[in-house]
């Protein structure tokens, strides 16, 4: 490799863009009520379609499933590799436009869902959408609160633990095992890129002439969107909220947390936790996941929105999956 | 047409940019080249994200001259990706 190619200041005119706000699912017919709907907060690393397969199964055609598809903006394009710096809060302004142009066409009572770093960006958009009459909570899929005691710089964080993040979220994104076990010891990137690879072919996730280059490129193009991820975090200095919320956590998730994975210092009440199995990655195909988040809706558009979780909530989700 | 001829393009000519792509991508499709439409957004090949950063890779390699994640989203179709890439070839190079 010679030279860094110049990053594009824009994207070029006349580019297909993708909405923002995308429907995954029929709308509810004319003359229907739609009972609720739910705005699933996407960060990107895996296609939006995971949510069709899994999560808006677990929906009644009366509730209304939509993305709010972080990855049309181009502000978050531009922040990869730090060349054009976002602010979360300017991402989040642009979400809550859609958003609140979707409740004015069709008001209705709405719960926001966030995976991952999603979460984070769910969290700010709740700060907004609280003033509508439709709102009613949070749902927090295995995301990372973004408090000082989390946030890290990104050259604190651990290659190795970051190639065995790559490793999980491949096997996702091609539906298949790679061993997440690495060579033992301190290893270049390169080694471990090759040792990945090799697991890779042999496991059916990539194709067997994929050459080590193009392993690069999907390892440089994932650390670039979880660094962008990191220090749009970072810079973001969160206040508390008042809303009702629950937290979903993956039994194998990025790293070992606080119960709370830090929400309980932003939330108040500090949400219900759920458990379920699965990675963070394969947590949005996982179906007790998936049943779970619906339940969680469900259980929102029940109660009044003001209620503390453990009665706004119901019984449902305490009884399953109790976390100690 | 053989992957093997690729050594014979030349990375800093749009047109043989585009060959480069289409005889890779027809290869991983397993169609014949004919079938590609340079006009087309790549995703529309079928060809998700993940392959689409592996054909990158490879043509960074072939380029010598490094690709940022951000350009096959602005530049998502063969003919304004081939476009692009020679420019950068060229500027590089002068």
């Amino acid at each position: 490799m010679s030279v860094h190619a110049r990053v594009p200041q824009a994207p070029p005119p006349g580019l297909r863009r993708t909405p923002v706000l995308q429907p995954l699912r029929a709308a509810v017919p004319s003359g229907a009520v739609e009972v609720g709907h739910v705005y699933l907060i996407h960060p990107g690393a895996l296609p939006s379609s995971a949510y069709t397969s899994g999560l808006v199964q677990e929906f009644e055609p009366s509730v209304g499933v939509s993305v709010l598809d972080l990855a049309s903006l181009p502000d978050y394009w531009g922040a990869l590799d730090g060349h054009r710096p976002a602010r979360l809060e300017d991402l989040v302004e642009q979400l809550w436009s859609e958003l609140r142009t979707h409740q004015e066409a069709q008001p209705c009572r709405f719960t926001l869902v966030g995976w991952s770093f999603g979460g984070v960006i769910g969290f700010e958009l709740s700060r907004r959408a609280r003033s509508l009459s439709g709102f009613r909570g949070l749902v927090l899929l295995d995301s990372v609160a973004p408090i000082r005691k989390y946030k890290q710089r990104d050259d604190a964080l651990d290659r190795k633990m970051l190639m065995r993040w790559f490793v999980m979220y491949l096997s996702a994104r091609r539906g298949k095992v790679i061993p997440e076990r690495l060579p033992f010891g301190p290893r270049a990137d390169d080694e471990l890129l090759a040792h990945v690879l090799k697991h890779a072919v042999a496991s059916g996730a990539l194709a067997e002439d994929t050459p080590i280059e193009g392993m690069h490129k999907l390892h440089q193009a994932f650390l670039a969107g979880l660094l962008r991820n990191n220090q749009l975090s970072g810079a973001y200095r969160p206040a508390p909220l008042d809303i009702p919320a629950v937290l979903i956590k993956a039994r194998r998730s990025l790293v070992p947390l606080g119960r709370h994975m830090g929400w309980k210092e932003l939330l108040r009440p500090a949400p219900l936790r759920v458990s379920c199995p699965g990675d963070h990655y394969t947590l949005l195909t996982n179906r007790t996941a998936s049943r779970t988040v619906a339940e969680a809706a469900r259980d929102m558009w029940r109660e009044p929105k003001k209620a503390a979780p453990a009665e706004a909530l119901g019984g449902t989700l305490r009884e399953a999956n109790r976390l100690p | 047409m053989e992957i093997a001829q690729t050594s014979s393009l030349n990375p800093a000519v749009p047109s043989d940019v585009q060959r480069w792509l289409v005889e890779k991508i027809a290869h991983r499709l397993k169609v014949s080249e004919a079938q590609i439409d340079m006009e087309k957004y790549l995703d529309e090949f079928g060809l998700d994200s993940t392959e689409a950063l592996v054909l990158s890779g490879e043509l960074e390699k072939w380029t010598g001259t490094e690709l940022e994640s951000t350009a096959i989203w602005y530049y998502p179709t063969i003919s304004t990706l081939s476009q692009y890439v020679a420019e950068r070839v060229t500027q590089a190079a002068s």
